[in-house]
């Protein structure tokens, strides 16, 4: 059985003088749900579709289910895909786009299409078109026919674009459902990285081209420390307070008077107190968790806000 | 490649488009019948020999009929984005492309069929009948569909060729049309502008243009050399257009 679902070896791809992407190296295992995360043109998008041979790669090569080469074409079978905006006839209803793929792909059984309808809530579309549909049921029509397979690998590009907030948790919910009681590996984008941040079990950080890094969820969960926010009056006073009376260099100073400090998190009134008694003014106080956007921007030489 | 006609059939059949194009061609066959019917009642006397004759002058209609067969099986893929969802289930580019070349043909023969055979069904019953002109129309047709169908079979993969090629459907429609009707004339022009070989091999290529054979078939009706002609002509452009839309798809980007 192999662990390795989906791994890309100096994966590249040129259009005349633009890298889109740079010698990526992914490693997605069985059972993950790996968070691509980058801006826009960061080579999200060209990277899965380079994985799903939508597109052909410059150099470098790309394994499915620890199969490469001509043999890939076959594994591609085992994945559900979506990627971009999701396209289906326009003069057909939900229901029909559905049937045709089902029948050209050959997947046996009507009701897998009645399934994958219930499974995104648009079994009551009826012979309503698919041009008619709003933004969201085009989204989770994409997301029923990525997954009218039983994929056993999903690949799924900014999912979440046009889904009503209540369609977000359902699909969150069901994202989690799949892997977690099907073992479905997932490999998703999003620009919402708070929203990734609720799923993803690993992350991928891409920028110009390149994958970055590569961490799990845990590490990356060690590497965002938790901290006080202190606005003070004066940073540099109040620094010199938390070294001499709470004994602590476990902070940062940063511009605007603004102090991180990584000490006494569960219990903060001995930080009042101390620079309260030195005369120096507490602005703003507040608990803040380094969060996803944030390890990003550091790591593409962003500003980092915690 | 079943699963993937049945697909295709499956959405060619689904499609309002299919049915109201096929609508419209049957009642323009109707009311062409109609009005010799009418005239005929009016003392005019156009039998089923000059009805059922008037297919041999139409047969170049086919041409323009596998456009339609293109276009209603290609169903705008590239402008609508759906071929990502064929391409990135593993499905091989060669079942895309010859699944689509075969569904349009299977189409175009039934369409090719239901419209003969309303036409001449109804020549049959609303026009005048002659025993002995009326034994004489089938051969003639029989001859000249037998020299048609390898023609528009070629003409079909020209058209599933450019449907592949371009971006857009009305640019492909445009370059279909082009290779069929522009490039006879203009060779047809270019023989006569030139002296020599040069004007010699123009008139060669022109003579061998599908355009051009089934324009001669009714002239020519029962000469087997056409016919074959018409079959190795047939043959090389449906092998030949064929192999360069599989190649060229089998390298495209797909958005």
């Amino acid at each position: 059985m192999e662990d390795m679902v989906l791994e890309t070896f100096g994966l590249t791809r040129r259009y005349g003088a633009l890298t889109a992407l740079d010698g990526v190296e992914l490693h997605l295992r069985r059972g993950e749900i790996y968070g691509l995360v980058g801006r826009n043109g960061a080579g999200k998008t060209t990277l899965m579709r380079m994985v799903t041979g939508q597109g052909v790669p410059t150099a470098g090569s790309v394994a499915l289910f620890g199969v490469s080469g001509s043999g890939i074409r076959r594994q591609r079978s085992r994945t559900g895909v979506m990627i971009e905006i999701p396209s289906f006839a326009p003069f057909l209803s939900a229901r029909a786009n559905l049937e045709y793929y089902r029948r050209q792909r050959g997947i046996p059984g009507k009701a897998v299409v009645e399934e994958a309808l219930g499974a995104v809530d648009l079994l009551h579309t009826g012979n309503k078109k698919f041009k008619a549909f709003s933004l969201g049921m085009k989204q989770r029509l994409g997301l029923a026919l990525a997954l009218m397979n039983r994929p056993d690998l999903l690949i799924l590009d900014e999912p979440i674009n046009g889904l009503d907030p209540e369609g977000v948790v359902e699909f969150r919910s069901l994202l989690r459902q799949l892997n977690q009681e099907l073992g479905t590996t997932i490999l998703i984008s999003s620009h919402i990285l708070t929203e990734l941040s609720t799923v993803a079990t690993c992350y991928g950080f891409m920028e110009k081209g390149r994958l970055l890094e590569e961490i799990t969820a845990q590490e990356l969960h060690d590497r965002c420390r938790t901290c006080l926010r202190l606005e003070v009056g004066d940073a540099a006073k109040a620094a010199a307070v938390l070294q001499s009376r709470l004994g602590t260099d476990q902070f940062q100073v940063q511009p605007g008077n603004v102090i991180l400090l990584f000490d006494h998190l569960d219990d903060p009134a001995p930080v009042s107190a101390a620079l309260a008694a030195a005369g120096i003014p507490i602005l703003a106080m507040e608990r803040k968790g380094a969060a996803l956007e944030d390890y990003f921007l550091k790591l593409i030489g962003g500003e980092e806000k915690c | 490649m079943l699963n993937y006609l049945n697909g295709e059939l499956y959405k060619v059949f689904r499609r309002s488009y299919t049915w109201i194009t096929l609508g419209v061609v049957l009642a323009l066959e109707a009311l062409l019948v109609a009005g010799w019917a009418f005239t005929n009642a009016n003392g005019n006397t156009v039998d089923f020999y000059t009805g059922a004759g008037m297919l041999t002058m139409m047969l170049s209609v086919g041409f323009y009929a596998t456009l339609f067969t293109g276009d209603m099986v290609f169903a705008g893929q590239y402008k609508f984005g759906t071929m990502k969802n064929e391409v990135s289930f593993g499905i091989p580019r060669s079942r895309i492309y010859l699944g689509k070349l075969l569904a349009e043909t299977i189409l175009a023969l039934l369409a090719c069929v239901v419209m003969l055979g309303f036409y001449l069904a109804l020549c049959w019953i609303f026009l005048l009948h002659n025993p002995e002109t009326d034994a004489a129309v089938f051969p003639i047709l029989r001859y000249c569909l037998t020299a048609a169908l390898p023609l528009w079979l070629g003409c079909q993969a020209l058209s599933c060729l450019c449907f592949f090629l371009f971006k857009s459907d009305i640019a492909a429609t445009f370059a279909c049309v082009g290779v069929v009707i522009v490039v006879p004339t203009a060779l047809d022009l270019f023989s006569l502008l030139f002296e020599g070989p040069v004007g010699t091999v123009l008139r060669q290529i022109y003579n061998l243009w599908p355009t051009t054979l089934l324009g001669q078939a009714s002239k020519v009706a029962g000469d087997p050399s056409l016919l074959l002609t018409a079959l190795a002509v047939g043959a090389v452009w449906l092998v030949g257009f064929t192999a360069l839309g599989l190649w060229r798809f089998s390298r495209r980007e797909i958005h």
